[in-house]
């Protein structure tokens, strides 16, 4: 039989998920020990494994792993699951594969809702680590809300969608120049959430924002049938016996909430979630309850890939990994929608 | 309320943006026979069928599926009872047939979770009722149309529902596969007890499968009987505006409908 796709029996499943962590721990691991301080492979697993103590290193090298490496990794690899498997769940939504919550805005959403927070000095009596994401998600819900609006919601088009997802673009940055322009004193910060990076990681920051990041992203494995359902359209799903008016709200409130907390810690980062899913789909196929694990573990490892390019690139400056995953997923973004009119998933 | 109907339609009326759609329904589906609807493009077929499965709400009128109202069921209790197949489903995800087969179980997820082995022994059931056993693990985009639509109706049937209910299952088939569907639903009925509501196209498979015909035209019931009394030049006349002659079928001695060809 001519397969299309690789078909992974489900024994394979649970020991392919683990070859996955382990290597995921590896690669942060490499990536741990890669900066502008030489630290070895070796010196670094010491510190990870006994703390400071016991590694038999120097109090200046613990405290760079510990303090400055150890939450900007853990960041990257929550940040890039959770982004994933919000693009998953905006892709069953909107019966697309190229939704996406950059694409769609819902990002940009996000970001413009910190921008105005600033703007208007809220964060001055919210604690930072409440306020920003508080209003990341009322900006991100504005955007996704009027996406899902404006595309007529399941019955829209692939074009219409996507060109929804382009005025809600336009619309946003226009807006966030508005708020650059009256907000001079705090240029560089807003730029900062439209260019994404996770140079500002830090334990305080991941103490608030990275909860929520687990907590949505293992909240959508136990959605996987009904995603699976919404792939088939609101009569099968109905026929089925699917609640789909409720489960829509709810996953779409989840799906925005993963990305205004993923863009609450470090900004905009685009297309991970267009590119990691589907990848894991050409290997596992559309099914939800193979799909997630993989798509989450995939989506770490693409921005923590990401991250330690746009930190060993430049010899003396970092680049924001928003543009570094915007270069590898504008181009996978051509490609598929030249793909389009033959295949769809 | 009679205990021999799966289907108790009355005064059912659907009107989409002031345009009537159906106009006071009253029909009848009798538990363990084939119901057929027939009716030209446009006269209500499909919309009557969303309205029994209640994918568009009913708002005028009652729909009673064995004795209980619709309106009062939760959709996983009315995915317990009815099952469908929709028009001409076609999707382009890569599901295999046996996860696609799967998602019918979804109103049954909690009772599977409870019993060990059973949601696989239930999707190898409905295989073989299907004849789709060696499909199990091919990819739904690459088997054939009459294959695709034994998948739909097994995981109709994974619901496990009393009632099936069928948009033109046979309608892009050619005359082998159709009739295949066709005869399966005669077998599901025989043997399992199911209950049929179809819709078709074709008038001679209409005579040959159906107990029971309900003649829709213009959003109202034109008719109802077997399909000796609903199908006949007269009503073919006045419903289709076709000039018929009937023949006897040599197979099921049933009348058989030839339109007149002639230019």
């Amino acid at each position: 039989m001519r397969s299309s796709r690789l078909q992974i029996p489900m024994q394979h499943i649970t020991p392919l998920l683990l070859l996955g962590i382990l290597i995921t721990g590896i690669l942060a691991l490499l990536s741990l020990s890669f900066g502008t301080a030489d630290i070895s492979v070796a010196e670094t697993a010491r510190i990870v494994l006994y703390g400071g103590e016991a590694a038999q290193t120097s109090a200046a090298h613990i405290y760079i792993i510990r303090h400055i490496r150890i939450p900007r990794v853990l960041t990257a690899l929550l940040v890039g699951m959770a982004l994933a498997t919000s693009g998953v769940v905006f892709q069953s939504l909107f019966r697309n594969p190229m939704a996406e919550p950059y694409i769609l805005g819902v990002s940009s959403g996000a970001a413009c809702g910190v921008a105005f927070g600033a703007y208007i000095g809220v964060f001055a009596f919210l604690p930072g680590s409440w306020g920003v994401p508080i209003f990341a998600f009322i900006g991100a819900i504005g955007a996704s809300s009027m996406i899902y609006g404006l595309s007529g919601g399941l019955k829209s088009t692939s074009v219409t969608l996507l060109l929804s997802g382009v005025a809600m673009n336009f619309l946003l940055s226009s807006l966030m120049s508005l708020f650059m322009y009256f907000n001079r004193e705090q240029l560089e910060d807003i730029v900062f959430w439209s260019m994404g990076s996770f140079a500002s990681a830090n334990w305080e920051k991941l103490a608030g924002i990275g909860p929520l990041l687990i907590i949505g992203t293992l909240l959508i494995p136990l959605f996987h049938r009904e995603l699976d359902l919404l792939l088939l359209g609101e009569e099968a799903a109905r026929s089925m016996g699917l609640s789909i008016k409720r489960t829509r709200v709810l996953l779409l409130i989840i799906a925005t909430l993963l990305t205004a907390s993923a863009v609450a810690i470090s900004g905009i980062i685009g297309f991970v979630g267009l590119v990691t899913p589907h990848v894991v789909r050409m290997i596992v196929g559309p099914g939800h309850r193979r799909l997630l694990p993989f798509t989450i573990l995939c989506g770490g490892l693409f921005t923590l890939l990401a991250d330690t390019m746009a930190r060993g690139l430049l010899e003396n400056a970092e680049i924001p990994v928003g543009i570094i995953t915007s270069l590898a997923g504008a181009p996978f973004f051509i490609y598929l929608l030249r793909r389009q009119k033959k295949e769809i998933f | 309320m009679d205990p021999n109907q799966a289907i108790t339609i009355d005064g059912l009326s659907w009107s989409y943006d002031d345009r009537p759609i159906l106009t006071d329904i009253a029909a009848a589906v009798e538990k363990q026979a084939f119901t057929t609807i027939l009716g030209p493009n446009g006269s209500g077929k499909t919309t009557l069928l969303k309205q029994i499965l209640r994918i568009l709400p009913v708002r005028a009128g009652t729909v009673f599926l064995e004795s209980r109202d619709i309106t009062g069921l939760d959709r996983r209790d009315l995915a317990h009872v009815i099952g469908m197949v929709p028009q001409n489903e076609r999707n382009p995800y890569q599901f295999t047939v046996e996860d696609m087969i799967r998602l019918g179980r979804y109103a049954h997820r909690e009772h599977d979770q409870k019993h060990e082995g059973y949601e696989a022994r239930s999707i190898e059931r409905v295989m073989k009722l299907t004849s789709i056993d060696h499909l199990k693990d091919h990819l739904i985009t690459e088997i054939s149309g009459g294959e695709y639509q034994r998948v739909i109706i097994a995981r109709a049937l994974a619901q496990e529902p009393r009632i099936i209910a069928l948009d033109e299952p046979t309608t892009y088939l050619d005359p082998l596969h159709q009739l295949g569907i066709l005869k399966l639903l005669k077998q599901l009925i025989i043997n399992e007890g199911l209950t049929v509501i179809c819709i078709l196209h074709d008038l001679n498979s209409a005579m040959s499968f159906s107990d029971h015909v309900i003649m829709l035209h213009d959003g109202k019931v034109f008719g109802h009987g077997t399909p000796q009394e609903m199908i006949t030049p007269q009503t073919l006349k006045a419903v289709y505006g076709i000039t018929t002659q009937m023949v006897e079928d040599p197979f099921t001695r049933r009348p058989y409908i030839i339109p007149d060809t002639n230019l």
